[in-house]
């Protein structure tokens, strides 16, 4: 399910609302749209343990219910892992996740496996990568040092894995693909893509000065 | 690497991926075992084109409901992917379990369009299956075809083993449950395709062999199998209530052309348009119930959570009980938050009443197929639409708030000259008057022109096309003459690719080492404008000593024999001579609810629309 788009993931979700029979709200307006919202959407051939959708409902519902319907049309690989009640009118979740919990697996093709100096990596001053830039479309550094909470290498038989902790916040959000590029740079090693694989393992929000998972913030 | 594997890189490198990944909800993942028949339903055109129609998802329903049977989709990958596959040595295979063609037992491609017969064989070279039934041996699939385009598939009978004309539900089965019994049993390709003749609507071209005349003309085709009938007839279902009809469609994961549920409300048409090929393949109009309707499409929003419902078929508001359908569906469709859309409406008050329901405050697309500017044309091809008629409706229809208006039009229609051109022109120029007049100064009118293809089983099946060239001329003219008023924009169809899809629409075999040859060139996606080689084409029909002209172009004899005659679509060719001596007369055709107009249908099946309007008031359809 990592080759579905963002608007595709919409839509079916809009589906799959529609099919669980959950009573959604409606905008106002010649065009009346589904009021739902995808928390921090995930990047184009990535995968998940842990996402975020949020709905607004006319009316109180049935969770156990609404679980189970939409669970029963879902298409294979997609699964609602639980439900919970936001309080109306609070701050949403997209404005209370603050970060992201990443591992990649990276089987290299035609080289061995490296193991990074990844402290040395993380105590520069500025961790540059390279962004694209939304406007001019040309590629541009960034420094993401503040971005960076944790990168760890970890074991794994014939590659390399990591474990980040990345922004995901509405303001700054760090893709750990460019990041990698970056670790692998600093060593001389261009990262082809297509050897990596991205699984974002949570979402996390600062309650009380502590990280926790999205879900239990409210 | 598997399939799987490469496919894992392959997909991060191409454009839409979700194409290709199948697993969508209510697509079927059977378990697989070696008795089973596997069938490859073949679209050949891209996955959003393909899983708009309606008719795949009636036979993949069909197929897959028997326990022996497992029918798998397959779509043509857009030209960066196909690169990549390539380069990868990937062959093409299934959405559902990745299975390469080569392995499947049939492999069944539906023929929607002409344009769409490079894609054919440019799938079955992607999947490593020889292109020519000759070619082919035991162990290679059947490779078959159905479709409107099954009608006259004389330019691909040389690459198909079997070809089903008519409605598919219950032949598709017939010869599939043929095709288990053969895999079970060992039997002989040549032995299943002579059982297979006994099957309603089933035409075996290795069974019948053109003859030429000393210039190249068609003659004749002599039967190479003497239990091959003479003609083969296409499958007629009387009872559109007793069709399967599936409720759980599958939804695509990405945005296809028509996302929406679709119930098809009646097949055929009673109205008689002389240029049209659907109206006449088919006859006769078979009607689903009302309560039937309402029911399938209740089954289908709930099961697949579309936001849309649309109708079909060929001319919506002749429906029968189109009133009580209409008002019934709009008051479910209001309250469950579906929008619901009505094509090919007639706009008298009951159309504009259900218009406005519909649309509300939004009012947005509004068509005409007027088809020609004059009066005089419009009786040729029997398009019974009068202009007042047009006016009134357009009036209605600028009072109750919309500010554009759509006109289908065709260009290159017998008898057509300069002055049904400017009647286009002037058309255009009165409504912008009438908006003016009742203060809409915005008001849009976009003429959509298409060039006129000769089709078979039409009554113009025997009339010459205009040449490329002259299509050219005619659009400058209209661009010349429509680039002063305001308001007005134009919009035209390459004419090339008219000329080609007259080509294949009414040749015969000979055009089967063209297509090969374009192929080879690199002929791909003609439908798609950024996919059509012109030059390649034109390579392709030289080679093969194919004189473009005389195909495109000939006016047959009306007494000259015509390739696919082998099929019969159930009207007489007396019915459509008639009709086109009328045409050259510029005398029109009443509707068959009025009266009977004999085109033969009712010699094999109860024409239930017969003269049911008797001297009702007659009504236009717009």
């Amino acid at each position: 399910m990592r080759f579905i788009s963002h608007l595709d993931i919409q839509r079916l979700f809009k589906r799959l609302i529609k099919l669980a029979q959950i009573p959604v709200a409606y905008s106002q307006g010649f065009n009346p749209h589904e009021l739902t919202n995808i928390v921090q959407p995930l990047s184009l051939g990535f995968e998940s343990e842990s996402e975020y959708f949020e709905i607004d409902t006319q009316q109180p519902i049935d969770m156990e219910k609404a679980l189970e319907g939409l669970n029963l049309h879902a298409p294979m690989g997609f699964e609602f892992t639980g439900i919970k009640e936001t309080p109306t009118g609070k701050r949403n979740l997209s404005s209370i996740t603050a970060y992201a919990v990443y591992r990649a697996e990276i089987k290299p093709e035609g080289r061995t496996p490296h193991k990074f100096h990844t402290n040395d990596f993380l105590a520069q001053d500025k961790i540059f990568i390279m962004k694209r830039d939304k406007k001019t479309k040309s590629m541009v550094e960034k420094d993401v040092k503040s971005m960076v909470r944790s990168l760890e290498q970890k074991d794994l038989p014939g590659g390399e894995a990591f474990d980040m902790l990345l922004s995901c916040a509405s303001n700054a959000t760090l893709n750990p693909m460019n990041l990698l590029d970056s670790l692998y740079l600093s060593e001389g090693i261009d990262l082809n893509h297509e050897d990596v694989r991205i699984t974002r393992i949570d979402m996390l929000a600062e309650k009380d000065g502590k990280l926790i998972s999205a879900f239990d913030f409210f | 690497m598997s399939v799987q594997e490469k496919l894992d890189k392959i997909l991060l490198r191409v454009e839409k991926p979700a194409r290709y990944i199948g697993g969508e909800p209510n697509s079927i993942l059977k378990e697989t075992d070696p008795s089973m028949l596997r069938w490859a339903f073949c679209f050949p055109d891209m996955y959003e084109i393909g899983m708009s129609f309606l008719g795949m998802q009636i036979l993949y329903f069909a197929l897959n409901k028997s326990d022996h049977i497992y029918c798998e989709r397959v779509f043509t990958p857009a030209k960066d992917m196909q690169a990549e596959m390539e380069k990868e040595g990937v062959p093409l295979f299934t959405l559902e379990t990745k299975t390469p063609l080569k392995e499947m037992d049939i492999v069944g491609f539906t023929l929607q369009y002409e344009l769409s017969y490079s894609n054919v064989l440019l799938m079955l070279k992607e999947a490593g299956i020889p292109l020519r039934a000759a070619e082919r041996t035991e162990k290679d699939p059947l490779i078959v075809a159905g479709g409107p385009c099954a009608f006259n598939s004389e330019p691909l009978a040389e690459f198909f083993d079997a070809i089903m004309v008519g409605d598919g539900e219950n032949q598709i089965i017939e010869l599939s449950e043929l095709a288990w019994k053969r895999k079970n049993s060992g039997q002989s390709k040549e032995d299943y395709l002579k059982e297979l003749v006994n099957v309603p609507g089933v035409y075996v071209p290795s069974f019948y062999k053109p003859i030429y005349d000393e210039k190249g003309r068609f003659k004749a085709f002599e039967k190479l199998y003497d239990k091959a009938p003479d003609r083969v007839l296409k499958c007629i279902e009387p009872d559109m209530d007793a069709l399967e009809f599936p409720t759980e469609h599958i939804i695509p994961l990405m945005d296809a052309v028509y996302d929406r549920a679709t119930v098809e409300i009646f097949r055929g048409c009673t109205r008689g348009c002389r240029f049209c090929q659907a109206g006449m393949l088919y006859r006769p109009v078979r009607e689903r119930s009302i309560d039937n309707i309402v029911k399938l499409a209740k089954e289908q929003l709930a099961s697949s959570g579309h936001g849309e419902l649309s109708l079909l078929s060929l001319s919506s508001s002749d429906y029968s009980q189109f009133n009580d359908l209409a008002m019934t569906l709009l008051d479910y469709c209001s309250a469950h938050n579906v929008s619901l859309s009505l094509p090919s409406l007639r706009l008298d008050n009951m159309g504009f009443k259900v218009m406005d329901a519909i649309q509300g405050a939004r009012k947005t697309g509004l068509t005409f197929a007027v088809e020609a500017g004059t009066q005089r044309l419009r009786d040729v091809i029997n398009k019974n639409v009068w202009e007042e008629d047009i006016f009134k409706a357009l009036g209605t229809a600028m009072d109750l708030g919309w500010n554009a208006v759509k006109l289908y039009l065709m260009i290159g229609l017998p008898t057509e000259t300069d002055e049904d051109l400017d009647g286009m022109v002037e058309l255009a120029k009165k409504i912008m008057d009438l908006a003016y007049s009742k203060g809409k100064r915005g008001f849009k009118v976009n003429l959509s022109v298409a060039n006129f293809v000769p089709k078979p089983y039409t009554s113009f099946q025997w009339v010459p096309q205009d040449t490329p060239e002259e299509f050219e001329r005619k659009h400058y003219y209209l661009k010349d003459h429509v680039r002063n008023i305001k308001g007005v924009t134009l919009h035209y169809h390459g004419s090339y690719e008219s000329h080609l899809e007259a080509i294949f629409a009414r040749g015969g075999r000979e055009l089967s080492k063209t297509l090969e040859l374009a192929v080879e060139k690199g002929c791909s996606f003609d439908s798609w404008t950024e996919g059509f080689k012109e030059d390649a084409w034109k390579e392709a029909l030289a080679e093969s000593g194919i004189d473009d002209n005389y195909y495109g172009l000939r006016g047959l004899e009306l007494d000259a024999p015509l390739p696919w005659s082998v099929i019969d679509a159930g009207i007489t060719e007396e019915f459509l001579l008639r009709e086109y001596k009328k045409s050259l007369k510029a005398q029109t055709t009443e509707d068959c609810r009025h009266y009977c107009n004999g085109c033969g249908i009712n010699r094999y099946v109860e024409c239930t629309q017969c003269g049911v309007l008797k001297d009702a008031e007659r009504t236009y359809s717009v």
